[in-house]
């Protein structure tokens, strides 16, 4: 029962994990279904904060619940609000386009030296791909009608076909 | 460091390099019954299914996909990478990496020294040389012949390309000016033309190009390729001499992976044969090494070999070598005898080896003549999506500029096509370039999302495998100040370009120019060199319209010329059986032994050449 009501509050609607994730649907361009498809919502959500410490994630969280809730209900008005309170931020900017450099590249990069001059240097804030999972989810190669190179092999002779919407040649 | 004389073991033949060619020489010795030492530099990581799978992971966790990526570097038996390439100062050495470089350009090429050699990242593009690209000097007043002609070595090709498994179709290999025997047929049905190949191919349909002030056609056609498909029902294999085919033989048998045969028996479309196929469905010399019989063939990995010793009358009388557990650790020194040695280390390697030994250089050609095929490209955007990123990296080219009048002037070419968009393009990284740069202009959300599936689709990029002139200042050589970790030799390199290859960049630009207008490409979506102080290689101009061109190459990974054969022991260093002049049972095989480059990725030519003198060495020992 308690791990049943342990999911059930780690999951609910404006629980840390699924403000994390409404935050990466808005950033990627891809629905909650495509992103927990990819199987790493709870690998990028423990990431975060292990690299920039709870309390930047924590910031960075708290002013996207208060981005999202001025929003609510108006996408055009939600979209100039991201931009504005979290993309041109000097802050939340570069944490955000992290967010999305994970989500479809599977890869963590370095944060400015801009930032790191502010926020410090964390020991875990190096240029890397987090696994080979990772890299093989990237959201990129969906974005680009493709697989990732090396991984999810489409099939023998796949390559001829006219790619979706295309006639043949 | 001296061997008691009982630990010195005797062997009909040493084999130097497990790559393709060692693999492939150690195959034919032994299946004589004549015993083989196979002596390999690097790891032999890839012979268990695990061990290569292993490296495909890493492959996805680099952060630089680069030719060597996936294959854990190796302080005792070092490779060059592309990350270690820059330009280079007029005067000051490039010490980066694994090669030492004086220029004036960088050579910009790679190998792998690690079992199976550079086959573990090869492209596994096998076409054939034409008959006129073994007699350059004769038809074109350039270069130098071949002391063998296409003839010569045709049954050997057919040989060849049964063993590593080729794919194409012998009618439009015809079609390109490429004779076979009567009765041959490639083993495999030809990889099917990536849709951007076929959108290529329709739109060039017709295209004629001017070089030299004659016009050439520009045709699309499948490239030959070491990459299993479907089998021919109809084709038999050759003979075992080669000459004529063997009615009573099976069709061919796909080869799949080492260590677990049913996986790749297709190519299935990974797009990564550079660097790693995580299936092996391309050939890989891991492959022929597998299926080695090892009752007579004694195969050493991490043995790096550093010296070969000459008795007085001349002989090779041993190999000297360095053996290690870890890379960058303790070394133990190493003495073995045979009756035959054979070098096929690559070019690069066997040239130091040679070098180190006093060995092979009576005519003062060893290491020089250094060629690759400068590879140029252009790239656009098209109208409309290419599919890109889904295929083998290469499934066409143009093979139709490959020879002509023109060579008399400036250098032929060797088109390819692009599976996978700017792939090589300064800084173009596709797709995380592409994703990069749209996060530098705070693009997120459906309009991130919408603007990558937009624009990556449809680049396109056109390459020029060019042809190099055999010039004798583009040399490797050694020096005592430049060594590895474990002693040896590092490569010095001296290189440049000559007038006929540059000249023949600026023709590529033509031809690109003209596939782009009839692909209906605005002038403002093609590009040809972007300057660019990253890029290794770059130089201005001045062609023979007057006009200045900034140019620039990179490697093709096809390094030749460093041990060339000829018809005279003056101006070669091994004769027309890659045997040396100088010592009558040494053999140095691989790419070092071709007087020119043609246009034709080299490999499959190599192992021909090998294959023919295989049966020169069985002679001497039987
Ligand atoms: C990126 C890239 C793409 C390519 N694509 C193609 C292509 O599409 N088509 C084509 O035809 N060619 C291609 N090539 C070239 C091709 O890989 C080479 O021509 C081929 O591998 C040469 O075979 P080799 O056996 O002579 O040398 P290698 O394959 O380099 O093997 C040599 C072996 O010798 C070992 N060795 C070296 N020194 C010593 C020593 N001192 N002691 C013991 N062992 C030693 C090495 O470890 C290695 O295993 C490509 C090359 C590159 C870099
Ligand atoms: S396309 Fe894929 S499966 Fe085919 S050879 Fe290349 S890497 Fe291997």
């Amino acid at each position: 029962m308690d791990h049943d009501r342990a999911v059930a509050a780690h999951h609910a609607p404006d629980s840390p994990l699924q403000q994390f994730v409404s935050l990466s649907v808005t950033l990627t361009g891809f629905d909650d279904a495509e992103l927990w498809g990819t199987g790493l919502v709870n690998t990028y959500y423990a990431l975060f904060p292990s690299i920039v410490g709870d309390a930047v994630f924590g910031d960075f969280m708290t002013r996207w619940n208060y981005t999202h809730r001025r929003g609510a209900g108006d996408a055009s008005q939600l979209h100039t609000l991201v931009r504005q309170q979290i993309l041109d931020d000097p802050d939340f900017g570069p944490l955000a386009r992290n967010l999305i450099s994970l989500w479809y590249t599977g890869q963590w990069n370095q944060l400015p030296a801009a930032w790191r001059n502010v926020h410090g240097a964390w020991a875990n804030d190096a240029t890397f791909i987090v696994s080979s999972a990772a890299y093989s989810e990237g959201l990129v190669w969906k974005a680009i009608h493709a697989h990732p190179i090396a991984a999810k092999q489409p099939g023998y002779g796949s390559w001829a076909l006219p790619p979706d919407g295309e006639e043949p040649a | 460091m001296s061997t008691p004389t009982s630990d010195i073991r005797h062997f009909d033949a040493i084999v130097v390099g497990g790559g393709p060619i060692g693999a492939h020489v150690a195959r034919e010795l032994s299946n004589a019954h004549k015993t083989v030492l196979l002596l390999e530099a690097g790891r032999a990581g890839g012979l268990t299914y695990e061990g290569y799978r292993s490296y495909v992971t890493n492959f996805h966790t680099q952060v630089a996909k680069d030719t060597n990526s996936p294959y854990p570097a190796n302080a005792s038996a070092p490779s060059p990478r592309e990350i270690d390439l820059t330009q280079i100062d007029p005067g000051t050495p490039d010490l980066n990496g694994y090669q030492v470089e004086f220029g004036p350009q960088t050579f910009a090429s790679t190998y792998l020294r690690q079992l199976g050699g550079t086959t573990l990242h090869w492209l596994g593009t096998t076409p054939r040389f034409l008959p006129n690209d073994f007699q350059l000097a004769t038809k074109y007043g350039v270069g130098m012949d071949w002391p063998v002609t296409y003839d010569d070595v045709e049954p050997d090709y057919c040989l060849a390309e049964w063993s590593i498994g080729v794919s194409a179709d012998r009618k439009e290999q015809e079609g390109i000016g490429i004779p076979f025997q009567k009765g041959y047929e490639f083993p495999m049905l030809p990889i099917p033309a990536s849709y951007s190949d076929q959108v290529i191919d329709k739109a060039t349909k017709g295209l004629t190009v001017a070089l030299a002030n004659r016009r050439y056609p520009v045709t699309v056609s499948r490239l030959p390729q070491a990459r299993n498909s479907i089998p021919n029902p109809r084709a038999r294999p050759p003979k075992p001499d080669g000459r004529g085919i063997d009615p009573h033989g099976a069709p061919y048998r796909p080869v799949g992976a080492v260590g677990n045969p049913d996986v790749g028996l297709r190519c299935e479309g990974n797009s990564a044969c550079i660097p790693i196929c995580p299936v092996q469905a391309k050939y890989s010399a891991l492959k022929t090494i597998d299926k080695l019989d090892r009752r007579y063939v004694t195969l050493e990995a991490q043995t790096v070999v550093t010296k070969l010793t000459i008795d007085d009358n001349g002989r090779i009388s041993g190999v000297e070598y360095l053996s290690y557990d870890t890379e960058g650790g303790a070394t133990t020194a190493g003495r073995a005898t045979a009756n035959i040695y054979v070098l096929a280390g690559h070019a690069i390697e066997n040239a130091k080896l040679l070098l180190a030994s006093g060995a092979a250089n009576g005519s003062d050609q060893v290491g020089r003549n250094l060629m690759d095929h400068p590879f140029s490209s252009s790239w656009a955007l098209a109208p409309r999506s290419m599919g890109i990123f889904r295929g083998p990296l290469q499934s066409s080219g143009i093979e139709s500029l490959r020879d002509g009048e023109f060579r008399r002037e400036f250098a032929a070419f060797r088109i390819d096509l692009s599976n996978v968009g700017w792939d090589i393009v300064p800084d173009a990284n596709p797709p995380y370039g592409d994703v990069s740069r749209a996060l530098a202009k705070n693009m997120f959300g459906p309009a991130l999302r919408r603007h990558l599936g937009d624009i990556v689709p449809r680049q396109v990029r056109v390459g020029f495998d060019l042809e190099q002139l055999p010039e004798s200042q583009n040399r490797v050589t050694i020096s005592r100040e430049f060594k590895d970790a474990i002693g040896c030799y590092r490569p010095v390199i001296r290189y440049g370009l000559s007038d006929y290859t540059w000249q023949s960049m600026v023709e590529s630009m033509k031809v690109s120019r003209a596939i782009y207008q009839r692909m209906g490409i605005p002038d403002a979506d093609q590009h040809y060199v972007t300057s660019d102080a990253t890029q290794p290689d770059e130089r201005n101009f001045r062609a023979r319209d007057g006009k200045d061109y900034l140019l620039n190459f990179v490697g093709a990974g096809h390094h030749m010329g460093t041990h060339r054969m000829g018809l005279w022991r003056t101006n070669s260093v091994v004769d027309r059986d890659q045997r040396s002049w100088d010592h009558e049972n040494l053999y140095v095989v691989g790419c070092g032994s071709f007087p020119t480059t043609g246009t034709a990725n080299p490999t499959l030519t190599a192992l021909a050449l090998a294959l023919r003198s295989t049966r020169h060495m069985l002679s001497q020992l039987h």
